[in-house]
């Protein structure tokens, strides 16, 4: 049996894997497109006035900016398979580069707010259930309420304004002091980003967690739990729990657009040197190289993230041998 | 909609005071971007004297950096940030009210064709899109709600879909069928006015959404630009002053999340008096 569930399982996650590329294809070429389509002449960036127009000519070509667009689309792809996503048109560093330097800065703030949101969620979603309707519920829907509408740029303002500039508490931009090299000093800059990013979620995680739990307690089996003489505490956490944790397995790729999407706002407003502030910078600079690659990879941190969730649910429930 | 659901509507709103109040702020917040030029002071008139001045009961959310009267620009700021999230809702549900319901209906290729692309379209971080898009076209608020709304039409869709799947299954859909009706009489007559309470659901949620993405946006200075202001754009120069005048980063903060909010709460009434199952209160 054992066995058999193993080969179920290799054979979901190889199907899961090659569902993906064509979908990562699809992205590639949608996200090339809408950058290559796109006015603002990269060429520009080089021009200078003595430039005559052979030499911008040249500089055209050099780029590859004259060949038909699905050449340049093909020619780009296949650098990127080889690991090559080109230069920045505005700093001329490799694009590869660039976002490897970056990346460990979001995925640390990205994972350390997922996993707060998720433990936070789970506790404050499992408590609102059990006090159906009490104080605790009550004050808990509100405040996520406020935390699915909150502007989360606007949330960030707020606290900069309280907890920098008038408590001096916590530094308001960037990911360490200069000269400064500890953890406490890490620590102290991503309290804030980690917060803004996390809101969203704890607030949405809080909301699926309570109403599953609520649904899980009206199950045939808990009334012959009670019947049985459990405890409402043994019900709650030795069976309830147990059932209503499953769908955090779907909420974490769930979140994950919200938390790519918030990374863009969290860390430009925090001065993160993270992708998602490279890439606002990479908008507002017209670079394309940049901006493709930006987009391919949090698509790809998307589709990672929704590949897994998948697995893990295939491997956690039993009912689910394959997915469709 | 039947008798049963307005009943049901009804019975929620006075059970839920929090839908109530999120009715009545909704309202307030739509008469006072229509009556915006009811303001006694004119937005955009510039008094460098009283530049940042604190609020007063002449200027009761103060002045900003130009002097000009910030209650008068946060109400027509209201306006543009009301417009662009009721606008991009109806073009996001237009959309994902086709796409779903063709989708469920015919079944088969069509809708293994259709429910791929929005995995793709899904799993593209949209967001950042709608900043792409943003920057390279003309900046504008026309451009701002096409976009938003061509980009976020995708859960509409979906919910639509699955609601149509359970619809087309009724008699009186068969039986259309068996007269031979054409699909999209089907589709207009039976499915669409049968899945309504479910769309509006989705849409009321959808203008939160669109509202906050706006806001987002033109905080990121890549939505409404000078001389248009909404409420997020008004943001990003608060963001300036935050030392000298917070009260500037507070009032259209405060609006934005109390709309944002009150859109939130109607669709949950809506769904608990249109879903009685979602109803877990």
């Amino acid at each position: 049996m054992v066995i058999l569930g193993g080969i179920f399982v290799v054979r979901m996650i190889t199907k899961r894997i090659i569902q993906s590329i064509p979908m990562m294809i699809a992205i590639s070429i949608v996200s090339f497109l809408l950058i290559k389509l796109a006015p603002g002449d990269p060429v520009q960036a080089y021009i200078t006035p003595e430039m005559g127009p052979v030499q911008i000519e040249n500089i055209r070509e050099s780029m590859g900016l004259n060949k038909p667009i699905h050449i340049q689309y093909l020619i780009w792809l296949k650098s990127v398979l080889k690991g090559d996503l080109g230069y920045s048109l505005v700093n001329h560093r490799p694009v590869a580069m660039q976002i490897i330097e970056r990346l460990p800065a979001t995925l640390g703030l990205m994972g350390t707010s997922l996993v707060i949101s998720m433990i936070l969620g789970i506790i404050i979603g499992l408590i609102s259930a059990a006090n159906q309707n009490k104080i605790f519920d009550n004050i808990a829907a509100f405040i996520s309420y406020i935390g699915i509408s909150i502007p989360s740029f606007w949330f960030a303002m707020m606290l900069i304004y309280l907890l920098s500039l008038k408590l001096k508490l916590l530094p308001s931009i960037g990911m360490r002091t200069i000269g400064v090299h500890t953890t406490w000093d890490l620590i102290k800059h991503g309290i804030m980003p980690t917060i803004v990013l996390s809101l969203q979620n704890i607030a949405s995680i809080t909301r699926y967690i309570r109403s599953s739990t609520i649904s899980q307690l009206k199950e045939d089996y808990v009334t012959v739990e009670y019947a049985s003489g459990a405890s409402r505490r043994e019900v709650l956490y030795k069976y309830v729990l147990k059932n209503s944790i499953l769908p955090v397995i779907t909420i974490l790729g769930m979140s994950l657009p919200s938390l790519v999407s918030g990374a863009f706002i969290t860390e430009s407003i925090f001065g993160w040197p993270g992708m998602g502030q490279l890439g606002i910078k990479a908008i507002f600079g017209y670079d394309y190289p940049l901006i493709m690659a930006i987009t391919m990879f949090s698509s790809l941190i998307l589709i990672i993230g929704n590949l897994l969730s998948d697995i893990l649910y295939g491997i956690a429930d039993p009912r689910i041998k394959e997915l469709k | 909609m039947n008798d049963r659901l307005k009943a049901n509507l009804k019975y929620q709103l006075k059970q839920n005071k929090l839908g109530i109040i999120a009715l009545i702020i909704i309202f307030i917040l739509i008469i006072s971007s229509v009556f915006a030029f009811l303001a006694p002071h004119d937005p955009n008139k510039i008094d460098v004297m009283n530049s940042l001045s604190f609020p007063s009961k002449e200027h009761i959310f103060g002045t900003d950096e130009m002097g000009r009267d910030y209650f008068a620009r946060a109400l027509y700021g209201g306006r543009v940030s009301l417009t662009v999230g009721f606008l991009s809702m109806i073009i996001s549900t237009i959309i994902g009210t086709i796409v779903g319901t063709v989708s469920g209906y015919f079944g088969g290729k069509v809708d293994s064709i259709i429910m791929r692309t929005i995995d793709i379209l899904m799993s593209i971080p949209t967001f950042f899109l709608i900043l792409i898009l943003n920057a390279y076209l003309k900046p504008g608020i026309q451009n701002i709600i096409i976009i938003i709304g061509l980009f976020s039409w995708m859960g509409i869709a979906r919910i639509v879909r699955a609601e149509t799947l359970s619809v087309k299954e009724r008699e009186y859909v068969l039986y259309s069928k068996v007269i031979g009706e054409k699909s999209n009489v089907i589709i207009l007559k039976h499915i669409i006015p049968n899945i309504f309470p479910t769309i509006m659901v989705a849409s009321t949620l959808n203008i939160a959404g669109a509202i906050l993405t706006e806001s987002s946006l033109s905080f990121l200075g890549l939505g409404v630009r000078q001389p248009d202001s909404s409420w997020g754009s008004m943001l990003k120069y608060a963001q300036g002053y935050m030392g000298d005048a917070p009260y500037l980063a507070l009032f259209p903060g405060i609006l934005i999340l109390l709309t944002v909010l009150s859109f939130n709460v109607l669709g949950d009434v809506f769904r608990v008096a249109f879903e009685p199952k979602a109803n877990n209160d």
